[in-house]
């Protein structure tokens, strides 16, 4: 029989020990403040879990043994609000399907992402007002029909000094992002960038020969021995790359960051935080002000556990925390038919797939396929051709794309799974399996530059709970209703020809650019892992749910962060780069109120 | 809490990191080579250990640059000087007085004192100084400041040679496990 | 590098004697003695080969179908040897029998709707006017209420019906030419009635477990001998330069023109590291 036990209150409970929750874990418990972490999931043993004579590929890369069973919980999807939702079943196979599980256990969704890391540029933080006025409001809404979109509540600039707090901590690589990113004038990134390939030379030397600014693409690894500001550190990584490709398998060095290997260890070094694992969270109880008064989580043996604090700091990979506040009855939940609500509302995709490609062949370019670095490092990438960083006049789409290449493939043997999810005929037989001939070894290596453009909001898109299914334990599922735009392809079949462009230079053979593309790449559910938005900062409560400080407009003692709180997003990094400053405001927001409690904006 | 950290980590308490941070941004522009030695050169290699200074060495030279470098913490006058070792030489199983020797000063940034070695040697009771203490460092990333710090193997050459077993084993373990852990060779 | 000239007469090998010493203190088991490794190993390899080539699950009809079934995806040839050589058919039993037949990690909780319907559909009294997404990926495609092994039964018995129905005789007794054909026709959703499942999605399953099998790691069964990294030119588990090839990751990464270093499996590599 099941009972529940009630905790002592702390200053600060944290929910989930993922990228975001382990900044404000360490930043509160270093300032004196007693927190709480709970997280879902196990702390991985690392001499146990990752070691590389252990490294299970199968286990890893397709049964995702590191991330959140589907049994447990998962989500549906669906493309419009006039279709069922189906759920989500089962992982996808491969890597052009992102349908890769949410993270499990201490260091979360970062035990397994790639690490690419690229700051968003200040067009990025003021979309709507910076399109409004430069091309019109008529302009916008021709690109982008319904679209949803609104400016972050704070400029680039406001953020950098976050950025450079939170590059230092985690142990970003590189050196600047060209000339195009400003706020690298007296500043780089803490470590210098892993060695380039052959490819990403031939893309530099391309690309500055067409006065493109080409730079080193940052990512989070140590390439060098590096300890950070909080005294935690690690060697350097050692090149064995399993750590990136389809299966994005953990880095057994820590030398890819997570919280678990940044953060977490001087959290728990100054013994005022304790961190609790194998904790489910699945209720947040509230008094009638609307603050939250508690989280509710179960633990190992299924008792229900209540676990008060002043603060709750909401680091809940992704739409769980969509999930978490509409099971609770915090926030306003947003109606598609009158546009009202914020909670939900506003989600996009991060990363669209390959819509129109520019591919060549470079014969005899070296670098072989299988040897690795990490967090895809070893890539040049350019700026230019991304943002508004050039003219959009007379266009008919928004932003643009961030052509990147020389990236160490990595990922063990199975780097099939890029086409495992989409076999076809063509892949049975003699032929096929002679075209994996040496597939490692290769003499003529394939560029593809895949010049996709970014996903806004639009108003038909959002979260909302499933009236059909639920999770193990009764709750329902985050239901996601998202599709993909023209504004995507209306890039793509622009910048296309472009990227052809580079590939020439580089000196490839055989260049060829895809046909034009006429719709959506529509119909095509994946890629959730990278989902942004559904519980957005902004200025207006009306359509954010959380302010510029990550703070709740209406539950004035939650704060919280992650790509679920981001406002747009676009093409220059997978995700994970911009929430870390968004963990530093949160953890400032946080000591902020715990000194004078109230709304801070 | 020790059994708690993962063994690829390095720890080192973050008060350390800011002092020397510091310390780098006066020696920025410096020509001189420094290394960080003693416990926390060896928390820098994994080694669990909790430093309660920063011991640099470098050349007489350097010491004389780092004292310049250095003149708003207001170190003491750099000097020769002999310190006798509160623990002694273990020679054939018999104790011996051991001496460090170098071109010495001491100062704080802080509240974390800083010990500056240039041209360090060592002598076991009368029988001569050894060599310069020189060695090729490995490199550690302090936030974004490059730093070099004294290899493990060279460390436990000196343990060795010094007779305290205790500290060989101890380094021996940390090299063993870290040559595991990394895959690489590190002596 | 001498940095204490002890007097020759008290000189001792106190590095030696230390290392002798260590004792296993920390987290991490360090076998100390060479012998005892290779012993334990000796005796892990030999239980591994009964492991992997001996079937749990698939019944004596369902492997021959499935030792055809592979080797017709790959095939042995000029390029080297196919599936059946390498084994891939324990490898599938081995997963049946195991964490992915029995959907372990999977969300299978109701109500079950298929993807791709268009029109209109009620599920718990509420209407559906668009029907269902099409997912075109074969990972959340999967919408069936019953376990991957069972998936594997039911469309192994109903390929073997259609084989017969449309080209004469069972799947492993057709032409090369046929066989092609029969996994092509099921890919298209050409089979007409196949046991309420959809041809496209065991075609899938078939696919993708073919190739895993033969091309992760021996431990998994497949892969025997590791003729699929001979062919690809993977190296498996060799991290660093464990082998003593002067296999250097660092400069391979960066190097002008590949180099083909040989394979090895998981089990070799603990052989040498021993695990953790």
């Amino acid at each position: 029989m099941s009972q529940i036990i009630n905790h002592p209150s702390v200053d600060v409970v944290v929910l989930g020990m993922g990228v975001v929750g382990g900044t404000v874990a360490v930043e509160l418990s270093k300032a004196g403040y007693k927190v709480v972490g709970l997280e879902r999931g196990p702390h991985w043993e690392f001499a146990t879990d990752f070691f590389y004579t252990k490294f299970d590929e199968w286990g890893i890369g397709f049964m995702r043994k590191f991330d959140i069973s589907l049994a447990i919980t998962s989500s549906t999807l669906r493309n419009n609000s006039s279709q069922f939702a189906l759920p989500i079943r089962r992982n996808t196979i491969g890597y052009s399907g992102q349908i890769i599980s949410e993270g499990w256990g201490v260091g979360g969704m970062a035990q397994h992402y790639g690490g690419v890391m690229g700051r968003y540029g200040p067009w990025v933080y003021q979309v709507y007002s910076d399109t409004a006025s430069k091309y019109g409001l008529g302009f916008l809404n021709a690109a982008v029909p319904h679209q949803d979109i609104i400016d972050w509540p704070m400029t680039y600039d406001d953020y950098t000094p976050y950025y450079e707090q939170w590059e230092k901590m985690w142990g970003v690589c590189g050196t600047n992002e060209g000339p195009l990113l400003s706020g690298f004038d007296n500043y780089s990134y803490p470590l210098p960038p892993a060695p380039t390939t052959p490819v990403g030379t031939a893309f530099k030397n391309a690309t500055e020969a067409l006065g493109y600014s080409p730079f080193p693409g940052p990512h989070a690894l140590a390439t060098q021995s590096f300890v950070n500001p909080y005294g935690v550190g690690v060697q350097e990584c050692i090149y064995e790359g399993w750590c990136a490709g389809p299966c994005n398998y953990t880095c057994e060095v820590g030398a890819k960051a997570n919280s678990d290997f940044r953060t977490i260890p001087a959290a728990l070094g100054t013994g005022n935080f304790e961190l609790r694992i194998n904790s489910y969270i699945f209720r947040l109880d509230t008094d009638s002000s609307g603050n939250i008064i508690a989280a509710r989580y179960y633990d190992e043996q299924g008792n229900v556990n209540v676990q008060p604090g002043t603060v709750f700091f909401n680091g809940l990979w992704g739409f769980n925390i969509v999930k978490l506040m509409m099971n609770s009855g915090v926030g306003n939940n947003y109606d598609p038919v009158s546009s009202t609500g914020s909670l939900g509302r506003g989600i996009a995709m991060g990363v669209p797939p390959p819509v129109r490609t520019a591919t060549g062949i470079l014969d005899n370019i070296g670098g072989n396929s299988y040897t690795c670095g990490s967090g895809y490092g070893g890539a040049y990438a350019i700026r230019d051709l991304c943002d508004d960083n050039f003219d959009h006049t007379g266009l008919n789409f928004i932003g643009g794309a961030y052509p990147e290449a020389g990236f160490y493939p990595g990922g063990g043997p199975n780097n099939f799974a890029f086409f495992a999810d989409q076999p076809t005929p063509a892949m049975i037989g003699s032929t096929f399996k002679a075209s994996l001939k040496n597939v490692f070894l290769p003499t003529k290596t394939l560029v593809a530059l895949a010049p996709s453009g970014v996903s806004p909001p639009v108003t038909d898109w959002y979260i909302d709970l499933d009236p059909h299914y639920t999770d193990q334990y009764g709750d329902p599922l985050p239901r996601l209703t998202i599709d993909w735009t023209m504004n995507e392809v209306n890039c793509a079949n622009y910048l296309a020809p472009k990227c052809a462009d580079i590939l020439t230079k580089m000196g490839a053979s055989n260049v060829q650019v895809s046909p034009e593309i006429t719709t959506p790449v529509s119909h095509n559910p994946a890629w959730q892992a990278h989902m942004r938005g559904g519980a957005r900062i902004g200025s207006d409560s009306a359509t954010s749910v959380f302010n510029k400080w990550q703070q709740c407009w209406t539950s004035q003692n939650l704060f919280a962060a992650g790509e679920i709180c981001k406002p747009m997003g676009d093409n220059t990094t997978a995700g994970t780069h911009p929430i870390g400053p968004m963990s530093y405001v949160a953890a400032e927001g946080i000591k902020n109120y715990l000194k004078t409690p109230g709304p801070l904006v | 809490m020790e059994q708690q950290l993962s063994p690829i980590l390095i720890i080192i308490p973050p008060q350390y990191v800011s002092a020397l941070l510091k310390l780098h941004e006066k020696l920025e522009d410096k020509s001189k080579e420094w290394a960080l030695s003693g416990d926390l050169g060896e928390a820098l290699n994994g080694v669990r250990i909790k430093p309660d200074c920063v011991e640099i060495v470098t050349s007489k030279d350097g010491a004389e640059q780092i004292h310049e470098a250095v003149k708003e913490f207001r170190p003491e006058p750099i000097a020769y000087r002999v310190q006798r070792l509160t623990r002694n030489a273990l020679v054939g199983n018999v104790e011996q007085p051991l001496y460090a020797g170098s071109h010495y000063f001491e100062f704080q940034i802080d509240g974390i004192k800083i010990k500056v070695n240039g041209d360090l040697q060592f002598k076991v009771n009368d029988w001569g100084w050894g060599d310069k203490f020189e060695f090729t460092p490995v490199w550690v990333y302090i936030v974004n400041k490059k730093t070099a710090v004294v290899p493990l193997h060279v460390k436990l050459e000196l343990y060795q040679n010094l007779g305290w077993s205790d500290k060989v084993e101890k380094l021996n373990l940390v090299i063993t496990n870290r040559e595991r852990l990394f895959h690489q060779r590190v002596r | 590098m001498l940095f204490l000239p002890i007097s020759r007469r008290a000189f001792i090998k106190i590095g030696a004697a230390a290392a002798i010493g260590v004792g296993i203190a920390s987290a991490i088991e360090i076998p100390i003695l060479e012998q005892q490794i290779s012993a334990k190993n000796n005796q892990k390899q030999s239980i591994q080969s009964q492991v992997q080539q001996t079937f749990i699950t698939l019944g004596s009809t369902e492997q021959t179908e499935v030792e055809a079934l592979v080797e017709t995806i790959i095939p042995s040839d000029n390029n080297g040897a196919g599936a059946k050589e390498a084994g891939v058919i324990f490898f599938i039993d081995h997963q049946l029998a195991g964490e992915y037949g029995n959907n372990a990690r999977m969300y299978m909780k109701g109500p079950f709707v298929s993807a791709g319907q268009s029109g209109s559909i009620t599920v718990d009294e509420i209407t559906y006017s668009g029907g269902t997404a099409s997912q075109i990926f074969s990972g959340p495609q999967y919408q069936y209420n019953m376990p991957l092994r069972e998936f594997w039964r039911t469309g192994l018995a109903a390929l073997e019906t259609y084989s017969n129905s449309a080209y004469g005789s069972n799947f492993e007794n057709l032409n090369s030419i046929q066989k092609t054909q029969v996994l092509t026709d099921l890919y298209n959703n050409k089979p007409t009635s196949f046991s309420n499942i959809l041809p496209k999605d065991f075609f899938d399953e078939l696919m993708f477990m073919a190739w895993s099998g033969f091309l992760m790691d021996p431990v998994y069964g497949g892969n025997n001998g590791m003729v699929g990294w001979s062919l690809t030119g993977f190296t498996g588990a060799d991290l660093g330069d464990s082998f003593n090839n002067g296999r250097n990751v660092m400069k391979l990464m960066v190097a002008s023109s590949p180099t083909r270093y040989p394979p090895h499996s998981l089990g070799e590599l603990q052989k040498v590291l021993g695990s953790m």
